[in-house]
C-alpha cells in the first residue's frame, strides 16, 4: 500500500471508534502516532487536510491532541494547520487546548484571534495585558498570544478585537455632568400635596436612605447624543445592549431637534445608551437626591411650585390647571403642538436648575430610572422569552420614571413622585439621563 | 430591609392606594399602629393563648388546623388564635377605628370585616425550634374566586419584626390577575416592622419561608374584609373535606430541617 493509501486507511479507521479499538488493540496512543506518521509520510495536502479535519472533531482527546501536535509541526507552512490550532485552543479538554495555545503563542497565530478572545471570555481588559483573575493557564496564554501578535503587527488583529476595544466601557465623559455629594438623604414627603388633580400618594411617607456620591448628567440625553450611540451600534452591533434585549431589536427614537431631549425610547434603549457612554441609569434614590438636594427641597429650585421654572402643561399653556378634565382638554388635539414647543424650548430654558446645576428635573420629560417600581430594587429583566404583550402581567417589568413631563400637572412634577411604566413603553413624554458612580 | 414600596395610611384608603392594590394585588402600609396599640394586641394574645390552653374556650373557637408546638422549655404554644376580636376587646377597638376599617375599601365600598364565623380575625404565630409545627406556609391563595366571602382583602397587622430570616411574607405581585405562564413566577419578599399592615388580595399567590434557626418568632393579626355574602355565624374555617388540604399548608421547622 502506498503511503497515501495507508494514511487514508488509517484515517477511515479512526473515524469509527469501534474500528479504532479493533485496529489498534485498544491502544489509542499507538493509533494516534500511526495517524501522524502516515499523514506525514503521505506528504500530500489532501492527507493533511483530512487528518486535520478528523482531529478537529474526533471524540477521543488523545487523537485530537496528536493532531494538534501535528499541526504545530507544520503550522509555519500550512494555513489549515494554523486554523486547526485556533480551533483546538477552545477545546474543552486542557490536554488538547493547552498544546494548541502554546503553538499559537509560539507561531504568533493571528488567525486564531476569535478563539483566543473567547478564551478571555471576550473581556476587552484582557487585551490590554491583564488575563484576569485566577490561575487559568488558558486565559494567560491567550492574553499573551494576542498581546504578542498585536506587538508584532497591530494591524493583524481584525474585527472582533476592534469591536472589543469599542465594547470596553469607556471612561465616562464628565463634561456635562454634575457631582452630587453622598450622605443620608430623605426620599418622599411627610405630607401629600393638598387637593391634587392626580393622586400622588406615592410621595408619602418620607424615609431616609444613604446614597454614596455620584455624578449625574446636568440635562437629559439629547437626540444628538443618542444618534451618536445609534451610529456606534450600526458600526459595531449591539455590543452594549442589555442581556434581556430582544435579538431583533432596532434602537430608535422619536424625531426632534438635535439639542432637544431624546424621547420615544424604551428602557432597553436607555440602558444600552448608558452602557455605551460608560454610565448607567440613575437609581430612584440618586435621581431624587439630585433633584431635591441635601435639604430635601420639594422642587429642584425650592419649596414652592413655579410654572416658569419648568416646562410643563401649565407653562406651555399659560394658565393654572383647575381640574383633571382641563388637563385633557388642553392636551386634546394639541399634544403634537405642545410636544414640539417643549422640545424647541428645552435647550435654552433654565430648567429650574438646582444649586448644583442639574436642569429639567421637574418637567420636560419623564426620565427612566434603573429601579423597579414595586420595590425600588435595580431592575433585572429576563423577559426576552415572553411575548411583549405578556409583560403587562410581570411586576418586575415596571420601572420607576421620575420628574413629570411637558404634559404633567404640578403635583406630578414633584421630584418625590414616582410613576411606573413598562420597560417597553415608548412615549414622547419619556426620556432619560445617566449617572456615573466613581469607584 | 426588603423595600416593597410602603404607603402611609392617613384618614383612610385613597384612590391611588386602591389603584396600586388592584394592579399588584397587595399593598404595604407603614406604621399604621402605634407601639402602644401593638403592645395591647400582644398582651391580649398572650392572655388568650393561656385561656385557650387552659380549656376555657368552646372547642368551636379553638384552632383545629395547626397542633400546638413545644417551646424550648417544653411548654405548649399555640400557632393560631381564631375569633381574636371576640375575646380581645382592646384589639377589637383598635381594628374598628375608621382608618383601619377603611382598608375594606380596597376591595369594595361596602365590604365587611369577618369576625364571628370562619375563624374571624386570626392571630398567627410562626416560630422556629424543633418543636415548631408552623414555621413556614406553602404557596397558596386565601380564597377561591367563587368562595362565598370573595372578593376578600387579607390585612395582616404585624406585631413583630418580619424579615427574611424569620420567614417574611412572599407574594407574587399581579398573580391575582395573570395566571402563571411559561416563566416561573418571581416572588417579592415583603419585610415589615411592628405596626405595619400588609394587605393582599384573596387570590394573589403567596406564602412565607421558614423561621431560620436562631431567628425570633413573629406574630401577625389577620383581618379579612369581605366583599361577598355573609354566610352565617360560627361556621368552621374549612369544610371537613378540605381540612387536610389546609393543614398541609403549614410546615413545621422540624419537617424542613430549619429548626
Amino acid at each position: 500500500m502506498s503511503p497515501g493509501g495507508l494514511a487514508s486507511a488509517v484515517q477511515r479507521a479512526l473515524v469509527d471508534p469501534d474500528a479504532l479499538a479493533r485496529w489498534s488493540d485498544g491502544d489509542v496512543r499507538h493509533a494516534a502516532a500511526i495517524l501522524v506518521d502516515t499523514t506525514l509520510a503521505a506528504g500530500t495536502e489532501a492527507a493533511v487536510q483530512e487528518t486535520l479535519a478528523i482531529g478537529a472533531v474526533h471524540p477521543h482527546p488523545v487523537i485530537r491532541r496528536a493532531v494538534v501536535e501535528l499541526a504545530s509541526r507544520i503550522a509555519g507552512t500550512t494555513p489549515a494547520a494554523r486554523a486547526l490550532l485556533g480551533w483546538a485552543a477552545a477545546d474543552p479538554d486542557d490536554d488538547v487546548a493547552l498544546p494548541a495555545l502554546h503553538a499559537c503563542r509560539r507561531h504568533g497565530i493571528a488567525e486564531a484571534e476569535e478563539e483566543l478572545f473567547d478564551q478571555l471570555h471576550r473581556a476587552p481588559s484582557a487585551l490590554r495585558g491583564d488575563p484576569g483573575p485566577g490561575a487559568d493557564a488558558r486565559r494567560a496564554l491567550a492574553a499573551e498570544t494576542l498581546a504578542r501578535v498585536a506587538e508584532r503587527d497591530p494591524g493583524a488583529l481584525r474585527s472582533s478585537l476592534v469591536a472589543a476595544e469599542a465594547l470596553a466601557p469607556p471612561e465616562p465623559d464628565l463634561d456635562g455632568m454634575v457631582r452630587i455629594e453622598g450622605g443620608e438623604v430623605v426620599l418622599g414627603l411627610d405630607e401629600a400635596p393638598p387637593a391634587p388633580l392626580f393622586d400622588v400618594d406615592h410621595v408619602v411617607p418620607a424615609r431616609a436612605v444613604a446614597v454614596p456620591p455620584f455624578w449625574i448628567d446636568a440635562a437629559p440625553v439629547t437626540n444628538r447624543q443618542f444618534d451618536a450611540f445609534l451610529a456606534a451600534v450600526a458600526e459595531h452591533g449591539h455590543v452594549w445592549c442589555h442581556h434581556d434585549e430582544a435579538p431583533e431589536r432596532v434602537h430608535r427614537r422619536a424625531p426632534g431637534p438635535g439639542d432637544a431631549p431624546v424621547t420615544g425610547v424604551d428602557w432597553y434603549d436607555a440602558s444600552a445608551y448608558a452602557a455605551w457612554a460608560g454610565k448607567q441609569l440613575p437609581s430612584d434614590a440618586q435621581w431624587e437626591r439630585a433633584a431635591r438636594g441635601e435639604e430635601g427641597r420639594r422642587y429642584p429650585w425650592g419649596d414652592r411650585f413655579d410654572a416658569a421654572r419648568c416646562i410643563s402643561l401649565e407653562s406651555l399653556t399659560g394658565a393654572p390647571l383647575r381640574s383633571r378634565a382641563e388637563v385633557w382638554e388642553r392636551r386634546a388635539e394639541r399634544d403634537d403642538e405642545l410636544w414640539r414647543a417643549a422640545m424647541d424650548a428645552a435647550a435654552a430654558h433654565d430648567g429650574g436648575a438646582t444649586p448644583e446645576g442639574v436642569r429639567h428635573m421637574s418637567g420636560l420629560v419623564w426620565e427612566w430610572t434603573r429601579s423597579r417600581f414595586v420595590d425600588g430594587a435595580d431592575a433585572d429583566p429576563r423577559y426576552r422569552a415572553l411575548d411583549a404583550r405578556q409583560l403587562t402581567g410581570e411586576w418586575g417589568a415596571y420601572v420607576a420614571i421620575r420628574g413629570g413631563s411637558w404634559g404633567s400637572a404640578a403635583e406630578q412634577l414633584l421630584p418625590a413622585y414616582r410613576a411606573g411604566r413598562l420597560l417597553l413603553a415608548r412615549s414622547r413624554e419619556i426620556g432619560f439621563r445617566c449617572v456615573h458612580e466613581p469607584l | 430591609m426588603s423595600a416593597a414600596h410602603g404607603f402611609a395610611l392617613g384618614d383612610g384608603v385613597t384612590a391611588g392606594q386602591r389603584a396600586w392594590y388592584e394592579q399588584f394585588g397587595f399593598i404595604v402600609f407603614r406604621g399604621v399602629l402605634s407601639p402602644e396599640e401593638v403592645e395591647t394586641i400582644r398582651g391580649e394574645a398572650e392572655a388568650l393563648e393561656r385561656r385557650t390552653l387552659a380549656g376555657e374556650l368552646p372547642p368551636s373557637d379553638v384552632d383545629d388546623l395547626t397542633p400546638p408546638s413545644r417551646d424550648e422549655a417544653g411548654n405548649a404554644r399555640l400557632h393560631r388564635l381564631p375569633y381574636f376580636t371576640r375575646y380581645c376587646p382592646g384589639a377589637r377597638e383598635i381594628v374598628h377605628q375608621p382608618r383601619i376599617a377603611s382598608l375594606a375599601r380596597l376591595v369594595a365600598d361596602d365590604a365587611w370585616m369577618l369576625e364571628d364565623t370562619l375563624h374571624g380575625a386570626i392571630w398567627q404565630l410562626k416560630r422556629g425550634g424543633k418543636g415548631s409545627r408552623y414555621s413556614e406556609i406553602r404557596w397558596h391563595i386565601d380564597f377561591e374566586d367563587d368562595h362565598v366571602l370573595s372578593p376578600v382583602v387579607s390585612a395582616g397587622i404585624y406585631l413583630d419584626e418580619s424579615t427574611v430570616r424569620n420567614g417574611c411574607l412572599a407574594v407574587v405581585p399581579m398573580s391575582h390577575r395573570y395566571p402563571p405562564r411559561k416563566l416561573p413566577p418571581v416572588p417579592l419578599l415583603v419585610e415589615a416592622r411592628p405596626g405595619d399592615v400588609v394587605c393582599h388580595a384573596h387570590n394573589v399567590y403567596h406564602g412565607s419561608g421558614p423561621v431560620l434557626a436562631g431567628a425570633p418568632s413573629r406574630a401577625t393579626l389577620y383581618l379579612y374584609f369581605c366583599g361577598g355574602e355573609y354566610p352565617g355565624p360560627d361556621l368552621p374555617f374549612a369544610p371537613p373535606e378540605h381540612r387536610s388540604r389546609v393543614r398541609r399548608l403549614f410546615v413545621g421547622a422540624g419537617e424542613r430541617g430549619t429548626a
